[in-house]
This record gives structure tokens, C-alpha cells and sequence, in this order.
């Protein structure tokens, strides 16, 4: 139900193994396939979000929790206090260490990120997974990524042959 | 873990998903990407296949290792040389290189680059397009079919031995590799030679002549002679939709050649720029920056500077100036 507390109007998300989360309007509105339901006054009760298990709905919601722009009365002293560089720094610190979870967690929260068209937690978890195909060989990357190789040798050989140079 | 996500298969990510993945990726870690998994692979070819982010290649002839003791310290490959070897350098990461190997017979001198393609005068002297990564190769009309400039002289079996300018009154037969080393000055195209009427614009015959041809057409048409003895095209590039050529002096011309018609000419700088107190200008570029502008690269000649070169840069105003 969407309620008020304390002047901030507040959302509830549902998740499909039936936790329930209460949230800032504007909190949730991070994400834009939410914002899009709550325009579209699709919000009155609770939003069941298919797809995002709680503990990776949990865990979006701390992401969002920590990006929303801080405005009003709460967000006002830390901003007064902290320069914009600062804070920047800080959240890209906090970020970082967000991110340290295990292979199959960040899978699910990069299909939550897309999803929930969280830009930003889609940009971080993207570039781990950038990262990743950067800095290991073919071999590397499938095991990692446990993806089977489910080409033939012989495609497998097409394709290495294709493009050679950027094999080296 | 509850949801039809729960069985972390990374193959099985969404389409759409990989899709924003793969546009992150900068050129060799797209191609790693599509050699993954099929599933990943057809993203990539759903996505186009080349990587919309693009940060500029360098490509270069690689260096050769002498041996010990060798008398002259620089041996020079020529392009056309087939021992030679050519590298790839992004300048993002410099330090790292990747050795592609140009088609034989078809690099004989490197005319220009655009959208991702090399062009290049091959044996014949003739242009060919040249995709380093996907190794297409697209050939251009031949040298031959520029308008009075270039004649063919044939041997017995018709085939072509050698040329001849045509515009020049000596007879001079050249053999049939030469002119593509210094007839080109600079070649350049609207768009990938995928994209519907793309043109292909070349500065030639020591930058007097400006010639242009669609991909696919069968002869080169001429747009602008330029007359005057002490002027030549310095840079000709392609910027939202037209082509822009500036001429030593600092004359700013535009073409479109968008329509059926006949290509239609503006000119956005009538007059030269020279200035009698200014240094002597050494050479001009033009340059089309990704926010929309039209921007002039100037070299000087300046005595006062370490190395004898000052450089000035200029946004052109495309508008107050049209004539």
C-alpha cells in the first residue's frame, strides 16, 4: 500500500517469494520501469516485481537507497557539509565494494539492473562483466562465466581463424 | 534462489542485455565476446557486429628487428613490400599491438580511413577499400576512369602495362604500380560502403583535382579543378551529410552529393585567410567533432617555437559566411 511517513510518500514492493519492502517513493523511482508504474498510477497497492527473488530485491533496494539524489530535509546537511567531489568518491568506493559478490549474485542483479532500468547499477555491473572479458583469454571467460562452449571444433576453428589478431 | 533467473547460465542472458554489454566493449573484447558462446554470437550479429564504441586505431608498419651489426641502422619496408608487416595499435592501451596482415598485391600506398575502412592504391594503381578486421575488400572505380587525368597504355594481350597522364603533354609511360603512390592525396568516404549511395571523395593529381564516385559506380566524376598555380586542396573530410574541402590559401568549399543530380556546390569561405604579418600556414585539416562542429587545424611556421611549428585551431562558422 502506498502510505505516507513522516511527509515522504512510500511504496511497497513484493517480491515473488512474497517479502514485502517498504520504500521511499523516490527511492524507487530510481528505476525507471517503477517510476514508469507510479506515473502511470499502476502503484495504488503493493508492486509485485517478477523475476527478482528477495535477497537481490533487497539488495537493489540498498543500491537505490545510497544513489538517490539527496534533496530535502535529510539530504541537505550531508550535502551542505560534503563537497560533490567528495561524495562521488565516496559512493564510487561504496560501489566497489557493493559489487564484491559471488558470480551467480551478480548475474541476478544485472538482470534485476535491466529489468528495473536502473541505469547506474546496470553501468556497474555491466563493467564487471566488461571487465572480466578484458582481462582473461576465451578459456578463462567460459569458465568463469560457466557458459559451455557449445560450438563444434570445426566452428570453434571458423571463428578463431576470423579474427586471429584479436586472439593473439 | 527463486525465478526462472535462478539457473545463472550466462549464455542465457537476455538479448537485449548482451546487446548493451557488447556496445560497452571496445573492438578485440567484441570479437572475444561473439567467439563465447552462440548464444553470444548472435547477439553480437543481431547488434551489427562491430561495436558501436569506437575509440581511433592506428595502423602502422611494424617494426623490424635488425641484425647485429648491419650497416644501415633504418631498413625501411615499403608498404608494398611483402615482408612487410602492419600493425594495429589502439590508442587507448598503445602498448599493445596486433599484427593484421594487408591482402597481397592490394596495399601498395594507404590513400586514407574511414568509417572503420582503410583505402588504399593497390598494384594496379587502382583504389580498393579495405576492412582490417572483417578482411572485405570493395574495389573503387580504376585509375584510369579519372576524367582526362590517367590513360592506360596496354601490352599485346590487353592487358594493362603501364600508364600515361593524359593531361600532361609528355609521353612518360609509368609502370603500373607507381601512380597509386603519389597520385592520391587523400581519399575519403560519407559513410561504411554498406550504407545506401555512399561516396567516396579523393584528392588527386597534387591536390588540384577533387573527384568523387559512389560505391559501386563504374567511373569518377570531377567536382573541382583548382586553377590558380600557388593553391591546392590541403583537406578534404566528410561532416554532417556534406563534404568539406579547404584549399592551402584557406578557400572552404561544400558539396552535397545527397541528390540524383548533380552534386550542389556552397562556398563558406570565399576569400584566402593570409594575413602578410601572420607566419606562413604549412599545411591545414579539417576536422568533424562528435557535438556537430566543423573545426580548422592550422600548422604555422613559427621560428620563435622549439620546433619551428605553432598550431592554431578555429571553429568554422558554417553559417554567417555562406555565400
Amino acid at each position: 500500500m502506498a502510505t505516507r511517513e513522516a511527509g515522504k510518500k512510500m511504496i511497497m514492493l513484493k517480491s515473488p517469494d512474497g517479502m514485502e519492502f517498504e520504500v521511499e517513493e523516490a527511492v524507487a523511482m530510481e528505476s525507471q520501469t517503477i517510476r514508469k508504474m507510479i506515473e502511470d498510477d499502476c502503484a495504488d497497492t503493493a508492486i509485485l516485481i517478477p523475476n527478482i527473488n528477495s535477497k537481490i530485491l533487497s539488495r537493489v533496494i540498498e543500491y537505490c537507497n545510497k544513489h538517490v539524489p539527496t534533496t530535502g530535509a535529510t539530504g541537505a546537511a550531508a550535502s551542505d557539509t560534503v563537497a560533490p567531489a567528495a561524495l562521488a568518491e565516496d559512493l564510487k568506493i561504496w560501489d566497489a565494494e557493493f559489487i564484491k559478490v559471488n558470480r551467480a549474485t551478480r548475474f541476478n542483479l544485472i538482470q534485476a539492473a535491466s529489468y528495473l532500468n536502473i541505469k547506474g547499477l546496470l553501468d556497474l555491473t555491466s563493467q564487471t562483466t566488461i571487465d572480466t572479458i578484458s582481462d582473461n583469454s576465451l578459456e578463462e571467460i567460459r569458465s568463469f562465466l560457466s557458459t559451455k562452449n557449445d560450438y563444434l571444433p570445426e566452428e570453434e576453428q571458423t571463428i578463431r581463424r576470423e579474427n586471429q589478431w584479436a586472439f593473439q | 534462489m527463486a525465478g526462472p533467473y535462478a539457473s545463472s547460465g550466462w549464455s542465457d542472458l537476455p538479448m537485449d542485455l548482451l546487446i548493451w554489454i557488447l556496445h560497452l566493449l571496445e573492438l578485440p573484447e567484441a570479437l572475444t565476446f561473439r567467439a563465447v558462446c552462440s548464444s553470444w554470437r548472435s547477439a553480437s550479429a543481431a547488434a551489427g557486429g562491430v561495436p558501436y564504441r569506437q575509440t581511433p586505431w592506428l595502423v602502422s608498419l611494424a617494426n623490424e628487428t635488425l641484425p647485429a651489426g648491419d650497416q644501415h641502422p633504418r631498413v625501411r619496408r615499403e608498404l608494398c613490400d611483402p615482408a612487410a608487416k602492419t600493425e594495429l595499435r589502439s590508442l587507448l592501451d598503445p602498448d599493445r599491438t596486433f599484427q593484421v596482415s594487408l591482402p597481397r598485391g592490394q596495399a601498395v600506398a594507404c590513400c586514407g580511413a574511414s568509417h572503420g575502412w582503410l583505402i588504399m592504391a593497390n598494384e594496379l594503381s587502382d583504389l580498393v577499400l579495405y576492412d582490417p578486421f572483417t578482411a572485405t575488400l570493395i574495389p573503387l572505380p580504376p585509375i584510369t576512369v579519372f576524367a582526362s587525368c590517367i590513360e592506360g597504355v596496354y601490352g599485346d594481350e590487353g592487358k594493362i602495362v603501364g600508364y600515361r597522364y593524359g593531361c600532361y603533354t609528355i609521353g612518360r609511360v609509368y609502370d603500373v604500380q607507381s601512380p597509386g603512390g603519389y597520385f592520391y592525396d587523400k581519399v575519403v568516404l560519407s559513410g561504411p560502403p554498406s550504407t545506401c549511395r555512399a561516396v567516396a571523395v579523393v584528392i588527386h593529381l597534387d591536390g588540384k583535382r577533387l573527384s568523387f564516385a559512389r560505391i559501386g559506380d563504374n567511373h569518377w566524376q570531377q567536382v573541382s579543378v583548382i586553377r590558380i598555380s600557388g593553391d591546392s586542396f590541403a583537406d578534404c573530410i566528410y561532416h554532417r551529410g556534406r563534404f568539406y574541402a579547404v584549399t592551402m590559401e584557406g578557400i572552404l568549399k561544400s558539396w552535397d552529393f545527397g541528390g540524383p543530380d548533380k552534386p550542389r556546390k556552397k562556398t563558406v569561405i570565399a576569400e584566402d585567410d593570409e594575413d602578410m604579418f601572420d607566419d606562413p600556414v604549412i599545411t591545414r585539416y579539417l576536422l568533424s567533432t562528435p557535438w556537430g562542429h566543423l573545426l580548422q587545424v592550422r600548422v604555422f611556421l613559427d621560428t620563435l617555437q622549439r620546433n619551428n611549428v605553432r598550431i592554431e585551431i578555429d571553429r568554422l562558422d558554417l553559417k554567417s559566411q555562406t555565400r
